[in-house]
């Protein structure tokens, strides 16, 4: 009697039907709301026997998840700080890096909103807040509204970067959770301004504006001001699910494909 | 006796059954009470830790230098506000006066987005014909075929964005550009024309508009220059904190590792790491410090140059809107200069070492106006903007739903009829039901938009407010959580009602009162207490609430523009329980930042509890009276 | 006797009957005005949202709307011009089976094709965690505060504590939870992988090839559940407190003077009257909670999950439970604020939007009302 019950539980405990890999991926927005979705079910659609878990908050979320072991790749549109690649030295680790693609910050306006071009120092000027009308740009005078991603998006830091010479944001600037929220916002607002990642700039009622004279095309890619490589990143050399799925959505041809018609640019 | 209800005695551990039963009941009303308290011992344990930490990383900030840089930037924030109010000037003028030039200016460029996009190639083209006589004429031919093709496809709403041009100016313009040289990107003479016509015209204002802008170059540079010393002092010294671990992780990395090069590498990088007793901040500051003269000299540059400016600046102007904004401008100049003074003072007296207090340091917290993460200069935690934020939108919540939810209880209580009673009372209990997450989903996608339109209407412009121009913002956050207030003021009142004595109204209605006096007079006076209760308790409930606010409030993490006067409630802002769902997330545990969140919910449930005993507090004694 | 003048309530006059007339008339524009504004929000939302559950034909229903995940929808323009909307797998195996077919303008949008199975079962998951633990909490706490406790100072002092903690904002329960069950180790896992960065303390499960490791539970149906429960806790103990007063003491007193046993006396004399008043009263507190996002934002909920949670979790029955309670998983409250916050704003994403608020807006006020009105006839039943 006693002898059935323990082997009953001992078979609770040593089954053996082990279910197919699963790949948690967690990071930026920029990536994670629309192109590796898209690459996860085409991926799948291929015939790849793989679970993913996606979660999109932000690029910060990529490091700390890594660190933490919660996730196996961590999705950023931006570089790792020092800071960050510290942190995992020492616990005995390395971080790898993988570029994506490549993408470019657009910075949009409502199309009703005469302003077509700006220089980066303007952009500047905007952002951190010296900059408050839009009469100031050549445009019919009215308060600037600006919308920014919040601060864990890898964007709102590259932005920072890019064109704001690293100083902080003004405390007028309202941050939205997506670059979807910031083109829904200029779209209705004709004093609004906001940077989104080119795959969103095609939306109706946004205009992308020209930095420097140059406009936010793929062919543009190297002389645009505002232009950034994607990354993902893994703790230590990927291996296993992971390492096949990143060699797939980053060299294959069908991969590129749907890069591109997200509206990134893929790795040559 | 019945065996049902025999008392047994079978014992176990010494407790009989009927000690187990009470055991088990009392274990998990324990039980409960265990977990109650955790939610306190949690929130507080973390939310201390975040004094110490902060104080820390102030100590930091005022030892790098950055307090002092900090100042400066400050100083120039400022400067940059009168500079935009000089230049918002100079534009409406020039809109005014040289409207028409300025079209021909804006819409040649506008011309130009159509001419270098689709052209590329003709450019190219051109380019490459530069020596070739023949293929360059052929180039400029087709060149010209395309710009005519343009030209005569264009959509004049289009180009000429601002309405600026008339008929004959948009006919001479666009026949001028063809003449437009692409290669050499040289404007046709008609559009160079008009900006030099323009030029003219505006020099003396421009003269004086550009002086305002060069009057702080010289503070602008040494802010430049000492942010980058700052940074790098702060981050050398946040890296030397941790060198020790670091070596030591770097080793036992190394430990690990099987490839001999690699593992040698590693050794070598860890030994390579310095670990010093102290960071030599008075070394890496120094030039910081050796800058206090400069500052002054630049401040005293930026008062004189700013001062002979404003002076220039026209009088007469033909632009109303630009004369006020001038006398914005000379009427801020003086207190800016004095104030300018001050900040030079307070900043002349930082020091790398001087001592920080620790209730100062707590205190930035709870009062400091920013509140910045995530910083490539300096993370700021104040609370004061979202606190604001908060109780700008209970307010306004609390301000719609009063009357609606007292006067709702009064007619549900006293005059109406009953079936309407038993039919009402469910209905707006289950207006409490609702998710707020729905609400917040209608006033993103219906209520946002509807405000928005209706603030447009011309007959509406009397409004505080109105026309706004963020579809998210205090108002339709204040409107949807007073939607949710109602219920809960609603039933709390009704209760109140319900209890007052039924005397009470027999006697006044029997003194002839009519229906209504009893209720003003008698009822209502009499349950006040209970009513107070209510408005607190819904005032309560609506500062706790979250999804609403997370999507509807606008998300700008500033104080209240004041100028605005009433407007203020169409403004966008940021809330305490916003902020935590929104960066929540995307913070590792145990940095200054997961703390700070959690102090943040510290003060609200601080603030709940404080509410929930003042609402009982007024209950026993206004009840008792 | 008063003289008539001096009547602070004179007979009412014309006036003063106009003037009660007017206030009763304001007074009832109010209650009616408070109403509409409800009930619009209702319409508006049954009025887009309806159409996307239910159909004109036989079954009525649109089953697949409630049967299938959220993925992504493609919208695009066939050959004809004519505006095509499908979901991502159907259109691959679109273009599979026509590789000819011309497709003009594409656009994507994440979260909107499908349906909301996924967000469904995890709701239902996490009610169901937090009812189970929250009833029986709430309930023997209930009983004990009501029928053991003596009424002291400490009772009272429980009392006003959950009171008082029925009025903490939900965002600060989601902060708990977060600290206390997502993060702190002390949570233990049965896990085949022991995660080395979170993991404390862990060892080997005998006859197996697992571990049992103490690295708490993460974003986890288990975390969000309980934090829901922790949250409904105070609400129920209050609910169920108001059910066992309501039970006469004369019955408790009759029941004792008979011979019965204190917990003979609560089994026979008190639950029988005082259960359908409790259960009810609980449903009414966890619909509320199950409402809500806050508590289970960082807690329990992902935006996007390829399977439902039973089919990935893996393992022995053992294991497989406990990888089912450690999954995250969708939430239908957390997939409207992904919905409304993280798309954009086009026609193509309405059905889903409208669709899911209308289905969970059915399922949280159809409970709702359920409770209230059974309550209501519980309390007109149960009078004495």
């Amino acid at each position: 009697m006693k002898y059935t019950a323990l082997l009953a539980l001992g078979a609770m405990f040593t089954g053996s039907a082990f279910a197919q890999e699963k790949i948690v991926i967690k990071g930026s927005d920029t990536l994670g709301a629309k192109m590796v979705p898209q690459l996860k079910e085409a991926y799948i659609a291929a015939g790849n026997q793989v679970d993913f878990e996606i979660a999109a908050e932000g690029s910060s979320q990529a490091f700390s998840n890594l660190l933490a072991g919660t996730a196996d790749i961590g999705m950023s549109s931006r570089d790792a700080k020092d800071k960050e690649k510290d942190s995992f030295t020492a616990k005995g680790q390395k971080l790898v890096e993988h570029v994506a693609g490549w993408d470019m910050i657009a910075v949009v306006t409502n199309k009703k909103n005469g302003v077509r071009r700006l220089s980066v120092k303007q952009i500047e000027g905007i952002f951190t807040g010296d900059i408050t009308d839009w009469s100031e740009l050549g445009g019919n005078p009215g308060k600037i509204s600006m919308y920014t991603r919040n601060t864990s998006s890898g964007t709102y830091k590259s932005f920072q970067k890019l064109a704001m010479s690293k100083r902080d944001y003004s405390p007028e600037s309202q941050k939205l959770a997506g670059n979807e929220q910031i083109a829904t916002e200029v779209a209705g607002n004709v004093n609004g301004i906001g940077y989104v990642g080119l795959a969103y700039a095609g939306k109706d009622g946004l205009r992308a504006i020209k930095v420097e004279g140059v406009s936010p095309k793929p062919k543009n890619k190297a002389e645009y001001p505002l232009s950034r490589k994607l990354y993902y990143y893994t703790a230590n050399e990927p291996t296993g699910a992971s390492k096949k799925f990143l060699d797939w959505a980053i060299h294959s041809a069908p991969a590129k494909e749907i890069i591109t018609k997200v509206g990134f640019i893929p790795v040559d | 006796m019945a065996k049902h209800f025999q008392r047994t005695g079978r014992k176990l551990l010494g407790i009989d059954r009927q000690g187990w039963i009470k055991g088990f009941f009392g274990g998990n009303a324990t039980l409960s009470i265990i977990i109650l308290f955790l939610i306190c011992f949690f929130l507080i344990t973390e939310a201390v830790r975040f004094f110490p930490q902060h104080h820390e990383k102030l100590q930091l900030h005022r030892k790098s230098g950055q307090e002092y840089v900090n100042h400066i930037i400050t100083e120039m924030n400022e400067y940059s506000q009168l500079v935009s109010l000089t230049n918002q000037a100079y534009f409406q003028e020039l809109n005014e006066k040289y409207a028409l030039q300025r079209g021909i200016s804006n819409s040649f460029e506008a011309f130009l987005d159509p001419l270098e996009d689709d052209g590329e190639d003709l450019i190219e083209a051109l380019e490459d014909a530069e020596d070739d006589p023949e293929a360059l004429a052929q180039a400029q031919a087709d060149w010209r075929a395309f710009v005519s093709g343009v030209v005569e496809g264009a959509n004049r709403a289009d180009i000429d964005s601002f309405g600026r041009l008339d008929d004959a100016s948009w006919a001479a313009l666009k026949k001028a550009m063809i003449d437009y040289d692409p290669v050499e990107e040289e404007p046709p003479a008609y559009v160079t024309q008009a900006q030099q016509e323009l030029r003219d015209g505006m020099a003396r204002f421009e003269e004086a508009k550009n002086e305002i802008s060069s009057a702080g170059r010289e503070l602008k540079q040494l802010r430049q220059k000492l942010v980058k010393i700052a940074s790098k002092v702060k981050d050398d010294a946040a890296a030397e904190e941790s060198a020790a671990e670091r070596k030591k992780a770097l080793l036992a990395g190394a430990e690990t590792m099987t490839n001999e090069a690699e593992k040698a590498a590693q050794i070598e990088q860890a030994n390579a790491i310095v670990i010093r007793d102290e960071f030599p901040f008075a070394a890496r500051t120094e030039e910081i410090a050796a800058s206090k003269d400069a500052h002054k000299a630049a401040v005293a540059e930026l008062k004189e140059k700013l001062g002979i400016a404003v002076a220039k600046l026209p009088t007469e102007l033909s632009s109303e809107e630009a004369s006020a904004l001038l006398d914005q401008v000379r009427k801020a100049h003086p207190p800016f200069v004095k104030w300018l003074d001050e900040s030079v003072a307070k900043a002349s007296t930082w020091q790398w070492d001087r001592k920080l207090s620790f209730f100062g340091s707590a205190m930035k917290f709870f009062f400091g106006v920013d509140w910045v993460t995530n910083s490539s200069w300096h993370d700021f935690y104040g609370l004061l903007p979202l606190f604001i934020g908060s109780f700008e939108i209970s307010l306004i919540a609390i301000m719609f739903a009063v009357p609606f939810s007292i006067g709702a209880a009064i007619y549900v209580n006293r005059l109406a009829g009953r079936w309407e009673q038993t039919l009402i009372k469910p209905a707006i209990e289950l207006i409490q039901a609702i998710p707020s997450v729905v609400l917040g989903f209608f006033g993103i996608v219906v209520l946002g938009e509807g405000l928005r339109d209706l603030s447009q209407i011309e007959a509406l412009s009397w409004v505080p407010g109105f026309p706004m121009q963020e579809r998210l913002n205090v108002l339709n956050a204040g409107l949807l959580l007073a939607l949710m207030a109602v219920p809960t003021i609603f039933t709390l009142c009704e209760d109140a009602l319900n209890n007052v004595p039924r005397a009470y109204s027999e006697a006044s209605l029997a003194l002839g009162a009519s229906k209504l006096q009893t209720v003003i007079k008698v009822i209502v006076p009499t349950a006040i207490s209970g009513i107070l209760a209510a408005v607190l308790l819904g005032f309560g409930r609506v500062i706790g609430e979250t999804m609403v606010v997370l999507l509807v409030a606008g998300n700008k993490i500033a104080l209240p523009d004041w100028s605005a006067g009433l407007g203020v409630i169409t403004q966008p802002t940021h809330t305490m329980t916003g902020i935590i769902a929104q960066e929540m997330g995307e913070v590792t545990k145990g940095t200054l930042h997961f703390r700070a969140l959690f102090l943040v919910g510290l003060v609200l449930f601080t603030i709940s509890l404080c509410i929930n005993v003042a609402a009982q507090r007024i209950i026993k004694r206004l009840g008792h009276a | 006797m008063l003289e008539e003048s001096k009547n602070p309530f004179v007979a009412s006059s014309n006036r003063q009957k106009i003037i009660d007339r007017v206030w009763s008339v304001i007074f009832a524009g109010f209650t009616y005005f408070v109403l509409a504004c409800a009930l619009f929000i209702f319409g508006k939302i049954t009025y887009d949202g309806a159409p996307v559950l239910f159909q004109a034909e036989a079954p009525f229903i649109n089953f697949d709307f409630l049967f299938t995940s959220p993925q992504t929808l493609v919208e695009f323009r066939d050959g004809a011009g004519e505006l095509v909307r499908m979901d991502a797998s159907d259109f691959r195996s679109f273009k599979e089976e026509n590789p000819d077919a011309v497709i003009r303008d594409e656009h994507t949008f994440s979260y909107s094709g499908g349906g909301i199975l996924g967000p469904l079962v995890g709701t239902a998951l996490l009610v169901i965690v937090c009812m189970i633990v929250s009833l029986f909490i709430g309930v023997s706490a209930a009983v004990y505060l009501n029928e053991y406790a003596h009424h002291g100072k400490l009772v009272g002092a429980i009392r006003l504590a959950i009171m008082n903690l029925a009025g903490v904002p939900s965002i600060v329960y989601g902060l708990f939870g977060f600290a206390f069950f997502c993060l702190a180790p002390w949570f233990p896992v049965l896990t085949y992988e022991v995660n080395p960065e979170t993991s404390v303390f862990a060892f080997k499960v005998p006859m197996s090839k697992g571990f049992l490791s103490f690295e708490g539970w993460g974003n986890s149906l288990i975390a969000g559940g309980l934090t829901l429960a922790v949250m409904a806790l105070p609400v129920i103990i209050a609910a169920c407190e108001e059910s066992l007063k309501a039970v006469p003491k004369g019955f408790r007193e009759a029941s004792l003077a008979l011979g019965a046993t204190k917990w003979q006396m609560i089994r026979t004399a008190v639950l029988p009257y005082a259960t359908p008043g409790m259960l009810t009263a609980s449903v009414l507190g966890v619909t509320r909670v199950a409402g809500e996002t806050a508590p289970i934002m960082f807690t329990a909920a992902v935006a996007d999950k390829a399977k439902l949670p039973w089919q990935e979790a893996e393992g022995s029955p053992l294991f497989w439970f406990s990888d089912l309670l450690t999954q995250s998983v969708q939430a239908l409250p957390y997939h409207i604020y992904t919905v409304s916050a993280r798309i954009p704003d086009a026609d193509a994403v309405r059905d889903m939007r409208y669709g899911s608020v209308f289905v969970f807006l059915l399922l949280v006020m159809g409970f709702a009302m359920i409770s209230i009105v059974m309550r209501a006839r519980f309390r007109s039943k149960l009078k004495w």
